[in-house]
């Protein structure tokens, strides 16, 4: 201000006004230009509440943290609820309690789902959140280097886990689904579908990769040292999970032997793992669905805080008469047990009020958080039944009928004694499947199903499509062409990814 | 009369053109010349006797008598009165005599006599120039407008002379009169003129010009880092005055505003008491996002943002949580709530690119500047404001008593071939309304009961300001109250306080402002509207309370088979606001024309929100489950700064003048955000003490970060007030994009000719008092997105999994878009007709927007369904807006004025490459409005089956249209034009505001908020529906067969139809107000000035056709309210 020579009488008859003028007016133009040479002031920090990528797969326990939040979601999109409620509505396991105008299951329960907006199954879950997720840890941890080798293996291991788990349960319900590996939206948003059986070969490739970089031992929130909940995925609960993906490809590839032939060799490697041994007792003490049990292969974890162990255990267990969204056991189920059986005691609960019995899944018992019971994902008994089905595929019949034996004998009941052709001895292990894994992940929904490809007499177009059959007892009316057998392709995203067609029927 | 006038007037002025001047003085000077050579002996007796007569009589009369001619310049002799009485005298005798004392001589030429000015003597013309010397007066003041502010360019005249000056920029003025006497007038285009004797105006004084009421045109309007008059500007800016909005019952200021500034479309989003309201400036530019106006209190930006928190059913406190869906209405609560309207001055509304440009990218949408009442110097005066008020809601629908409502349900059942439920063998099938549960003999209109109650208002306003020449304040406080139309006295409290206080040094280059304000808001309202239950519920359904005043459950074993509506009096929720503001204003001017300045402000707003939940609110049996009691809380908080520093340089250069402004912007906002929930209390005691919960959560943290900084430069010039000139150029950062995407430039031209100060227009044109065309053109940019979307990032998730937190992917990144380009184009036409009586402005305009920032929706399969994105589409606003404004009558007792707002708007999606392929495709259509929706359209039922029928692509009739493939662009849901019509009549003490507000549109209507179609179990139906619907075979109906059945035939795609569109195109009396000023006799002996009394009434009456509850905010939120107040104003 003051280096040019101005005239300040002229302009200013009070100098020393001009002292504070050049102090003031000095101040406000240095920051004038202070500002605009402040080129870092548009940088700003991420929010606290966030970290940014590239942290996150530096670190171990954020990385850490990222896959388990996968298994948080899982739980909290109720998963296991969702796939043995809504399975067990459009098979032959459950009861609605809600008509057209009040239940959202009412569609399940009726096989009367339609080409709506609403949407059917767990579509957005899976593909949300764990299927981005996995694959978004798939790419930060190729992309950064800072965790340790073990961790990243391990969690690299788990994500290709999650990844498989996922599509086989989409496939399953969806039939051909789009096969998102990548987090570029560029690719994704414009997937086309892929046949189920590659989807299902993925899975086996994911699941593959999944095992060889998995550990041996369960470990805990370090990644690499062993803990005894079995809550994150290893080497075997790989081998248990491929060990059904093979047996259904068998099914869906033409009755591909060596699919079967792969699926017995993946549940022996579980079943002759000394970790796992059938629980004796269906309940109380050292059962089946307390947490860590000897049988279980893989379970989730009860994220914290909860207000239930599981939320099986929270919808199934009946405290008051059934309301419009619960669900109890159908007739159908209560007569499939044999006399004797120890499951339809241990395993299906009674509740009578006003006069009417209620028979709900009793599978969980706790209705609330008590922190006994995990959520089952993958348990030994299916293991004995994949091996039971694929030597029974192969013609290996003894093998078939000792393996289906040690699953009758655990619940209380005699030696298989029924005809040993290929037909009766799949349907004799269609049966113990419905009355062992019922009301878990929708298992008695996808055997119907596949059934259709295999010697089984029963199928589900026989069960639910016959005139007097099941589908028409719960009120809807099974198409002929049995489209109903997959889920419709929600329309929201048939809108978007132009790429994305409807199921035949829709 | 007046035209008549005007011609004369007209007539006049063509026939004396200067030519024909000329040649008269030409012919007059060679007679003059002839007459130089007569000579004259004067013989002739003159004999008169006049008394105070114009000159030229007497003259006249001499010339009989003499004979002699006269020859004299008119202008010489005219307003001379003489008196003179002479009896035999000569000629030279009398005109001696009748001359004498008079600035005039005369000679005589043969028989002429030539009179002709006296050439003063020296010493005459010293006397005389001393004589006037010593009776000259200096006079000097500053005249203020009546906001306070000084006035420059006031013209300060003394009466009838040539002696004028102008006031500086300060207001101020010295003028030296001839006298104590003389006369002085004050004049100001656009203001009521002032005439004060000298001895009146003592040294110092400050005046104050009123506004005429009729023409803003003068008004100095203020764009944020520069003002101008309204006439010199290039920009299209509308002003909204203290006036208009303290008319107005409104405890919102932003609702002052609806249907009185063209272009700008205000929508509320429901009646209850701080409600948002949805403002939209010149339509929608943007297709996913940022269409709010920027605005700006006093200088500092004010975010429209509501702080309601979206997470953990928290509770609005009473308008729920605002939408996390850009393509609807936002709600929560209103940030405007927050505002004292009674504290503004006036809001000005900037609108097209000139205007906007110096505010740069956050201008894109239009600026909405606020400014607030300042201190005026002089004494201490005090204004008071009381008002009281009720209100009721606008409109009801006829809906069915039980006994139609029974026999929709018999009819719908039949129709689906279903038994008709009982109570014995449906006992839970939720058929309460009908299977005998509730007693079939009640009827209850549940509107008149859970609407139609009266909502109280009161409102109470004081403040004070004074202050010296050099210092003044002002403050401000209020409080008002609003309680709802609900059962119940819940209501929303507001108290505020507002201050200012300026000073400049003595030698005004040093200034000094600072402003500043606190607002408290207790919102209570309930938290849900009950609008939707009052239509929806059956009319059977059970009494609310039992005969010992608890909430009746209507239990069936044990069951609540009725959800109590009046749950929510049991219930807390409530929402406390807090709003500081801020502001500083320093300024030293360092050379003349050369201003320093720096502005500094800050804005801290805080939102704390509780909903409690008792046992006792619950309906039976979950109300013994303690997990249900809950206390759900959290608070928000937005913090703001900003700095902004400018170099400001006036000069005058040739005839014209310049201004250079150059500054810069530095801005920070912060949002902070966290909630808890809280469950599981042994006792409805013991809720309020979160300590007491077995689950104590917190739902969500939120915190933001926005930083914003820009550089501009102005140039104005002006030359001869007729050729205008206005160049601004910006370059702006924002945090909002990834690094390198930071920075755009824009910049503005705007140009303007006042072609009214035109020669050829003063000449020809003499009806025209203003005329002024302009136009304008400018880039500006878009960043009104959420911030952070180019950061990959974890988000921290707050349940553990194995004891450890879990961290979910925050968003898919894409750190590649930019600033949303925004290309305005204007042109407009001022016109003053008739000495301002009627003023007309015309504005056409073109946003073409591009670049589109969406947050681009996708399929789940790719994880996210959406991701931010610069769209290569192009959106496209274009409209007129008209404004006429008149004074109809005006005479001294009477005034009555006009003004009409008229608004077409229309806005069209013009290009879209690959839309059939985008994700958009069922979403918008190229060509058509964004405002337009897909539906099947040509909803008709077929009268074989009653089933309800749509166009398909092939342009045949089907019941099973294919979705997407048959769906078709709707009508836009805008209006294609609105405005409004307002009257003034003033007549003595009493003023009269007539308002109407109109808009021509399509809306969702009754239809869109049900459920679902008539027939649907325990939902209740308008009564337009009985007889209407299809029964027999071959009958053409309105309405399809009834059925219970939603999503099934024959109603499955009725909600995707055009049959949840109809008109809502409306006539509104928004506002009558009518004020009365007690006669100033009275007002003197209590010592009071301005006493008014006034009564008010907002939305009084409503014309519409609509089908549904109120065309504006649609059927499923609480209509606005018909607010009746009365008041009194006064001052001392």
């Amino acid at each position: 201000m003051k280096t040019k020579s101005i005239n300040h009488k002229k302009y200013f008859p009070n100098y020393t006004e001009i002292k504070r003028v050049g102090v003031l007016g000095t101040t406000l133009f240095v920051s004038i230009l202070c500002i605009m040479s402040c080129k870092k002031f548009l940088e700003i920090p991420p929010p606290t509440t966030q970290l940014v990528t590239a942290s996150v797969f530096n670190n171990d326990a954020a990385a850490s943290s990222a896959v388990t939040d996968i298994y948080t979601q899982m739980f909290k999109y109720d998963l296991s609820y969702d796939m043995a409620n809504d399975n067990g509505l459009l098979a032959d396991e459950l009861q609605n309690h809600s008509t057209a105008s009040q239940g959202a299951v009412f569609a399940y329960f009726t096989n009367g789902m339609t080409n709506s907006q609403a949407v059917y199954g767990d579509w957005q879950v899976y593909y949300n959140y764990s299927i981005y997720s996995a694959n978004a840890v798939i790419a930060g941890l190729k992309q950064y280097s800072g965790t340790s080798p073990a961790v990243k293996q391990q969690l690299m291991g788990e994500a290709y886990f999650i990844r498989a788990f996922c599509y086989f349960n989409l496939t399953n319900c969806y039939g051909a689904v789009p096969l998102a590996l990548t987090t570029d939206y560029t690719i994704n948003e414009k997937l086309a579908r892929t046949p189920r059986v590659q989807v299902l070969q993925q899975v086996i490739s994911d699941l593959q990769t999944a095992q060889g970089m998995l550990r041996t031992n369960y470990v805990d929130a370090s990644d690499t040292l062993t803990t005894t909940d079995r809550v994150r995925p290893t080497k075997a609960v790989a081998a248990a999970l491929l060990a059904r993906a093979y047996l259904y490809l068998g099914d869906y590839n033409q009755n591909n032997t060596g699919d079967y032939q792969a699926a017995i060799a993946a549940s022996s490697s579980v079943i002759s793992n000394s970790t796992y041994s059938l629980c004796a007792n269906l309940s109380g003490a050292n059962s089946v669905f307390l947490k860590n049990s000897t049988e279980a292969i893989w379970q989730l974890y009860t994220p914290l805080p909860a207000s239930y162990d599981t939320y099986d255990g929270n919808q199934f267990v009946l405290l008051a008469a059934a309301n419009i969204n619960q669900s109890t056991i159908s007739r159908q189920l209560l007569n499939a047990f044999e006399t004797g059986d120890k499951r339809q005691t241990n395993w299906i609960g009674t509740l009578t009020i006003n006069g009417t019995t209620y028979f709900f899944p009793y599978k969980y018992k706790n209705n609330t958080y008590k922190g006994q019971e995990y959520t089952m994902m993958l348990r030994l008994a299916e293991q004995y039944l994949i091996r039971a089905e694929a030597e029974a595929e192969l013609g290996q019949t003894a093998n078939a009928v000792a393996d289906l034996n040690v699953i009758r004998n655990r619940a209380g009941l005699s030696n298989y004694a029924g005809a040993t052709d290929k037909a009766s001895l799949l349907t004799a292990i269609q049966h113990e499947r419905q009355v062992e894994l019922f009301t878990e992940w929708g298992h008695r929904w996808f055997d119907l199903n596949r059934a259709v490809n295999t010697a089984s007499t029963i199928n589900v177009n026989t069960v639910l499509g016959s005139p007097g059959n099941v589908c028409q007892t719960k009120g809807g009316i099974w198409s002929s062409d049995g489209h109903q057998q997959l889920y419709p392709i929600p329309i929201s995203d048939i809108q978007k990814d132009p790429n994305l067609t409807q199921n035949p029927g829709y | 009369m007046q035209i008549n006038l005007c011609v004369k007037v007209a007539w006049t002025k063509r026939f004396f053109t200067p030519q024909l001047i000329k040649v008269m003085k030409l012919t007059v000077f060679l007679i003059f010349l002839a007459c130089l050579q007569v000579s004259a002996k004067v013989f002739s007796q003159i004999t008169l006797s006049k008394k105070n007569v114009p000159l030229t009589e007497v003259i006249s009369t001499i010339q009989q008598q003499s004979g002699y001619s006269f020859f004299y310049k008119h202008k010489l002799v005219e307003n001379i009165n003489i008196s003179a009485d002479l009896h035999n005298v000569t000629l030279q005798q009398a005109l001696d005599k009748i001359l004498d004392g008079q600035p005039l001589t005369y000679e005589v030429i043969d028989k002429t006599v030539v009179i002709k000015e006296k050439e003063t003597s020296f010493l005459d013309k010293l006397k005389n120039s001393i004589k006037a010397e010593l009776a000259q007066v200096t006079i000097s003041g500053k005249v203020i407008d009546e906001t306070g502010q000084p006035m420059q360019g006031v013209t300060v005249r003394e009466k009838g002379t040539n002696n004028v000056i102008a006031t500086g920029t300060d207001g101020k003025f010295t003028l030296t009169v001839s006298s104590n006497d003389a006369l002085v007038d004050f004049t100001y285009i656009g203001y009521e003129p002032k005439e004060v004797s000298a001895k009146e105006l003592p040294k110092g004084v400050v005046l104050t010009l009123s506004a005429s009421a009729t023409n803003l045109r003068e008004v100095t309007i203020n764009k944020g880092y520069y003002t101008e008059k309204q006439a010199l500007s290039t920009g299209d800016v509308s002003v909204v005055s203290a006036k208009e909005i303290e008319g107005q019952p409104v405890t919102d200021p932003i609702l002052a505003l609806e249907g009185r500034v063209p272009g700008l479309l205000i929508t509320q989003t429901s009646g209850l008491p701080g409600a948002y309201s949805t403002v939209r400036l010149r339509g929608m530019n943007s297709i996913a996002n940022g269409n709010d106006p920027l605005y700006i209190i006093d200088g500092v930006p004010f975010s429209s943002i509501s702080l309601t928190i979206n997470a953990g059913q928290v509770g609005g406190g009473s308008v729920g949580t605002p939408s996390a869906n850009n393509f609807s209405n936002g709600k929560g609560l209103s940030p405007f709530n927050m505002l004292n309207p009674e504290d503004i001055e006036d809001i000005e509304v900037l609108k097209d690119a000139d205007a906007t440009a110096i505010y740069g990218a956050k201008g894109a949408n239009g600026v909405i500047l606020i400014t607030t009442k300042k201190g005026k110097s002089g004494a201490v005066k005090v204004n008071l404001q009381l008002s009281q008020g009720a209100g009721k809601v606008t409109r009801m629908m006829s809906m069915m008593n039980t006994q139609q409502y029974l026999q929709m349900e018999r009819q719908a059942y039949a129709n689906d071939g279903l038994t008709f439920p009982s109570i014995t063998a449906n006992p839970q099938d939720g058929n309460y309304s009908i299977n005998g549960l509730w007693d079939t003999t009640r009827t209850t209109n549940w509107q008149k009961i859970l609407l139609g109650n009266t909502a109280h208002y009161t409102n109470a306003q004081l403040s004070l300001s004074g202050g010296t020449e050099s210092t003044s304040f002002y403050v401000g406080g209020g409080f008002s109250r609003q309680t709802t139309v609900f059962p119940g006295n819940e209501d929303d409290g507001k108290a505020s306080i507002n201050f200012n206080v300026n000073h400049s040094s003595l030698d005004q280059r040093f200034k000094f402002q600072l402003t500043g304000g606190y607002t408290y808001d207790d919102n209570l309202l309930p938290l849900a509207d009950l609008t939707t239950t009052a239509l929806q519920l059956p009319p059977d359904a059970p009494a609310l309370y039992h005969p010992d005043g608890s909430l009746n459950w209507q239990l069936y074993n044990g069951t609540s088979t009725f959800g109590n509506p009046l749950n929510y009096l049991l219930k807390t929720a409530e929402a406390k606001s807090n709003l500081l503001t801020g502001n500083a204003l320093l300024s030293y001017q360092l050379l003349p024309g050369l201003k320093i300045q720096s502005s500094f402000g800050y804005t801290d707003g805080r939102l704390n929100q509780s909903n409690q939940t008792p046992s006792t609110a619950i309906a039976p049996p979950k109300n013994l489950i303690t997990t249900n009691r809950i206390n759900n809380f959290g608070n928000s908080e937005i913090a703001n700064w900003i700095i902004e520093p400018m170099l400001s340089y006036d000069h005058n250069i040739a005839k014209g003048k310049l201004n250079i402004t150059f500054g810069s912007t530095l801005e920070q906002q912060t949002i902070n955000e966290t909630a808890f929930t809280s469950s599981g209390y042994n006792g409805d005691a013991l809720i309020p003490n979160p300590l007491n919960a077995s689950t104590f959560k917190l739902a969500s943290v939120t915190n933001t970060l926005y930083r914003y900084q820009a550089i501009y430069a102005r140039v104005g010039y002006t030359w001869q007030d007729k050729y205008l000139l206005n160049l601004t150029a910006n370059r702006d950062g924002s945090s909002r994009f990834g690094p390198s995407n930071e920075w755009g430039n824009f910049g503005a031209i705007g140009v303007g000719w006042v072609f009214s100060k035109e020669k050829f227009a003063e000449n020809n044109l003499p009806w025209l008092s203003f005329g002024k065309l302009r136009g304008s053109y400018g880039i500006t940019g878009n960043d009104q997105i959420a911030d952070y979307q180019y950061l990959s990032s974890y988000t921290t998730d707050a349940t553990t999994y194995q004891n450890s937190t879990g961290l979910v992917a925050a968003r898919l990144p894409n750190p590649y878009y930019g600033w949303e380009v925004d290309k305005k184009l204007e042109g407009g036409i001022e016109l003053g007709l008739l000495k301002d009586r009627i003023n007309l402005s015309v504005s056409y305009y073109q946003n073409r927007t591009g670049n589109q920032l969406v947050g681009y929706p996708l399929p789940n399969i790719a994880g996210f369904t959406s991701i931010q994105y610069n769209l290569p589409a192009v959106v496209q606003n274009t409209g007129t807006e008209i404004v006429l404004n008149t004074v109809n009558i005006v005479s001294s007792s009477f005034r009555w004025t006009s003004i009409i707002n008229l608004s077409f708007q229309n806005n069209k999606l013009v290009s879209y490459p690959g839309i059939a392929t985008s994700s958009f495709k069922n979403i918008y259509t190229v060509g058509q409005s964004l405002f337009t929706t897909q539906k099947f359209l040509g909803t008709k039922v077929n009268p074989a089956d009653g089933t309800y029928e749509w166009l398909s692509a092939n342009g045949s009739y089907t019941e099973n249209p294919s979705y997407p493939a048959d769906l078709r662009v709707s009508a836009a849901l805008t209006p294609k034009y609105y405005g409004s019509f307002g009257n003034s009549f003033t007549y003595k003490g009493f003023q009269l505001d007539v308002f109407l507000e109109f808009r021509k549109q399509v809306g969702l209507n009754f239809l869109s908020t049900e459920v679902g179609p008539p027939g649907l179990v325990g939902i209740n139906q308008p009564t337009a529906i009985i007889g209407n619907t299809w029964t027999t075979v071959g009958q053409e109906a309105k309405y399809g067969k009834l059925s219970t059945q939603f999503a099934a035939d024959p109603n499955f795609w009725t909600n995707s139809s055009d049959w949840v569109l109809s008109d809502a195109s409306f006539v509104r009396l928004k506002n009558i107000a009518l004020s009365w000023t007690l006669p100033k006799s009275w007002q003197q002996k209590v010592q009071l000035t301005n006493t008014r009394i006034f009564l008010q009434a907002q939305n009084l009456l409503t014309f519409t056709h609509y089908f549904g509850l109120d065309p504006e905010t649609g059927s499923g939120a609480l209509p606005p309210l018909q607010m009746i107040t009365v008041g009194l104003r006064t001052s001392f």
